[in-house]
């Protein structure tokens, strides 16, 4: 069995009578790109920050590649490199010094400076903008370049905290086009954002926390389609009778209306296995409705994200 | 492009700071000034009255510039990156706390002497238009410099801080070591200690200000490492330097008020040790299981964290005041100076240990106590002036106030027995209160891995 990169035991962290971390543990790959979501104030960040030693845990261990956050903050940085979800910029500086001062600051020297500079500034296409003042810059070019200084060191890992919070929508698209390639670099990626449908479409797998609690990990698949679990149908007739539906589904167990439009009706199925629509299926038609359309819906991240924070309300994984 | 040697902390920093308004405000000020104050000594028809506004003017300004607004720039150094978000990023590179600290002291030291060296040429024409002695002046303007330099590294270590009560009273610390230094350099020369006649004297006081500039920078660099860091052990080390210095000195110039110099400025190591953070980072104290005993009970005292400082600390001033009573002329305020010492800066660790021990930062209520018992000590000297009533008894209680006294020679023999008993007191809270963290350090030292 390969050793996980990333390896989080019963991290926890207060602030105060806070607890914004709550034993958290989890596990990340090499090559996995993570998606981290939770609402505001859920401990994301305090776990990320913990993550790239720049928060100290109250109990728990953080372990990457093999070595204790902890113990050996040196080691873990060289192996992380992090993007804040809000960077600070320098005063009287163009992007290609701001650039430079990193580098440096990261040990290159001489050639392999200018060389690495170049490669980072034509990926995240700053080289376009290399003589503007860095205090000058959108939020989208800002981001950038944030990500351009977080990649310079060549890091194994990348923790991103919102990366593409308060962007437009072309300069998102730009930042996922990004974070795509690096995922095709072989990179190990553990991305916190507000929005889902980004980190559906970019994650291996999903991390919930509510209240500094892990509440599910697991690809967006399985988050979507758990066997058993209540699912939304959609039901067309093929006449107007749905007075007479409706009834008819009042009466059976186990389903109930949810929404209902002049074009069909959206039922909730307590249980969502295959055998169960199946039956329900094949009892409308022996009850004589014309059925042209029955579907079970695709269940979105955000109604999964919403659904599995009510039902882990009362405590964590 | 700079050189590739050169600290990128010191290339960033003079990158922004002679781009700043400040700087170019500060030397073109400097500049104009200078110039017309030359011109006005020039076309004057009285140039021996005018001189001494020139001279007035020249000191006034140089010394505004290098002594107050660039250390005034230094005390916001790190917090300006802390406040701005940009000092997290540089903990991710490869650059060391130290070096952070480090290059922004240099930075602003370059920024300094640039400014200096600007001013150069109007000495020179200074000592051609007559009525200046050049040597007085260079000496003057050194000493300018070294000050100004010690207070750029102190901002830098104080600037760390988030908290602007701490900020403000260290600064205050500082500004008050303006009014207590001389007071006790002036009682120190009185003692027979003789600056002018002693190069050695000179010497070491000039390498015991390197050494405190560089405890500065250093302090600062811990207030910005992680906890996995040990900076205790270089701090300390550094106090360590100082009192080998001061008796090396004692030794070749037999005078006791020497040790008291080397005592001034190993006082902010010794506030430093006793109000470290206390974190339990296994891999700080697992190696000293490999050790011989010996080496593993001398290395405790330089744990990080105010458990060990408390030790060091003591064994420090035993080491101090032994060296008083063996090589020097015999001072036989030496136990009474020693208690009333150790009872000042033990009191407000004990109080905040017993008030606040859950404070991961002891450093904020510490300053407060110290600075609410300076003021009380200074209420009961100004109290006895005036009344002339004999509470030395009372106010032995507090160690501070025996201490001023017995530096100011006013102390009375009745005193000794309150501040012992007070001293001991805080001893016994401190010896309960850190019982529980040496257990653990213990134990991680006896762990495996």
């Amino acid at each position: 069995m390969t050793q996980s990169l990333v390896v989080i035991k019963e991290l926890t962290k207060a602030f105060g009578s806070l607890t914004a971390v709550d034993r958290v543990s989890f596990e990340i790959q090499s090559g996995q790109v993570v998606g981290f979501i939770g609402e505001n104030g859920a401990g994301k960040t305090t776990t990320m920050r913990m993550m790239v030693t720049l928060e100290l845990p109250d109990s728990g261990s953080i372990h990457i590649k093999g070595h204790n956050a902890l113990e050996y903050p040196d080691m873990v940085r060289h192996m992380v490199g992090w993007m804040p979800d809000s960077y600070g910029v320098y005063q009287f500086m163009t992007v290609r010094e701001y650039m430079d001062f990193f580098a440096r600051a990261y040990g290159f020297r001489g050639a392999e400076r200018h060389r690495r500079i170049d490669e980072v500034m034509e990926f995240t296409e700053l080289n376009t903008i290399h003589d503007r003042p860095v205090d000058k810059l959108s939020k989208g070019m800002g981001q950038r370049l944030c990500l351009g200084r977080t990649l310079l060191p060549d890091p194994e890992i990348l923790v991103l905290d919102e990366p593409a919070a308060g962007l437009d929508p072309k300069a998102r698209i730009e930042f996922k086009n990004l974070v795509r390639l690096l995922a095709d670099q072989g990179k190990t990626l553990f991305i916190s954002s507000h929005i889902l449908s980004e980190l559906e479409q970019m994650c291996d797998s999903l991390l919930f926390i509510s209240k500094g609690k892990i509440v599910h990990h697991g690809s967006s698949e399985s988050l979507k389609s758990r066997e058993g679990e209540p699912v939304m149908v959609r039901i067309e007739l093929a006449g107007t009778n749905y007075a007479q539906l409706a009834e008819w589904v009042s009466c059976q167990p186990g389903i109930s209306i949810f929404e209902q439009d002049a074009s069909g009706m959206r039922i909730r199925m307590d249980d969502g296995s295959r055998a169960h629509l199946s039956m329900i299926l094949q009892r409308l038609q022996s009850a004589g409705f014309e059925v042209c359309e029955f579907h079970r819906e695709k269940v979105r991240l955000e109604d999964a994200f919403v659904d599995i924070i009510n039902r882990n309300a009362g405590g964590g994984m | 492009m700079s050189a590739d040697w050169l600290n990128p902390i010191v290339v960033k920093e003079l990158r922004q700071g002679l781009k700043s308004r400040l700087f170019t405000g500060m030397f073109l000020t400097l500049q104009g000034v200078m110039f017309m104050c030359m011109m006005i000594y020039v076309l004057s028809d009285k140039p021996g009255g005018d001189m001494e506004f020139i001279n007035g003017m020249f000191w006034f300004l140089l010394g505004v510039l290098v002594v107050l607004v660039i250390p005034i720039r230094a005390f916001q150094s790190i917090h300006e990156e802390q406040k701005n978000n940009t000092l997290e990023m540089l903990y991710l590179t490869r650059m060391s706390s130290w070096k952070i600290a480090f290059g922004k002291w240099l930075a602003l030291v370059i920024q300094q002497w640039l400014l200096v060296t600007a001013v150069l040429p109007y000495l020179v024409l200074r000592y051609f238009l007559g009525a200046i002695n050049v040597a007085d002046d260079l000496l003057t303007l050194s000493l300018m410099v070294v000050t100004g330099m010690l207070l750029i590294s102190a901002g830098i270590g104080f600037s760390g801080w988030k908290s602007k009560l701490v900020r403000g009273l260290l600064i205050g610390g500082v500004a008050m070591s303006f009014y207590v230094i001389p007071i006790a350099l002036f009682g120190l020369s009185r003692s027979g200690l003789n600056f002018s006649s002693s190069p050695v004297v000179w010497i070491a006081t000039l390498i015991g200000l390197v050494l405190l500039m560089l405890f500065f920078i250093e302090y600062g660099a811990s207030l910005i490492a992680p906890p996995a860091e040990n900076h205790a052990k270089r701090k300390r080390i550094l106090a360590l330097l100082i009192i080998g210095l001061y008796m090396i000195v004692l030794v070749i110039e037999k005078s006791a008020p020497l040790v008291f110099l080397g005592l001034l400025f190993i006082i902010p190591i010794c506030i430093d040790s006793l109000c470290e953070p206390f974190h339990l980072v296994p891999s700080l104290y697992r190696s000293s299981r490999r050790h011989f005993w010996v080496v593993r009970l001398i290395r405790r005292l330089f744990y990080p964290g105010w458990p060990s400082g408390f030790l060091f600390v003591t064994i420090v001033l035993m080491i101090w005041s032994t060296s008083v009573i063996l090589f020097g002329p015999g001072e036989h305020r030496i136990v009474l100076f020693l208690t009333s010492l150790l009872g000042t800066l033990f009191l407000p660790l004990a109080i905040v240990a017993v008030v606040r021990p859950a404070t991961a930062h002891y450093m904020s209520g510490y300053l407060v106590i110290l600075f609410i018992t300076f003021i009380v000590s200074m209420v009961l000297m100004v109290f006895e002036a005036v009344s002339r009533s004999g509470f030395n008894f009372l106010s032995g209680f507090l160690p501070m106030s025996t201490l001023i006294m017995s530096i100011s020679r006013k102390t009375a023999s009745d005193q000794i027995l309150s501040t012992a008993v007070i001293t001991a007191i805080c001893v016994l809270i401190i010896v309960i209160k850190m019982a529980k963290p040496w257990r653990d350090i213990i134990a991680l030292e006896k762990s495996d891995s």
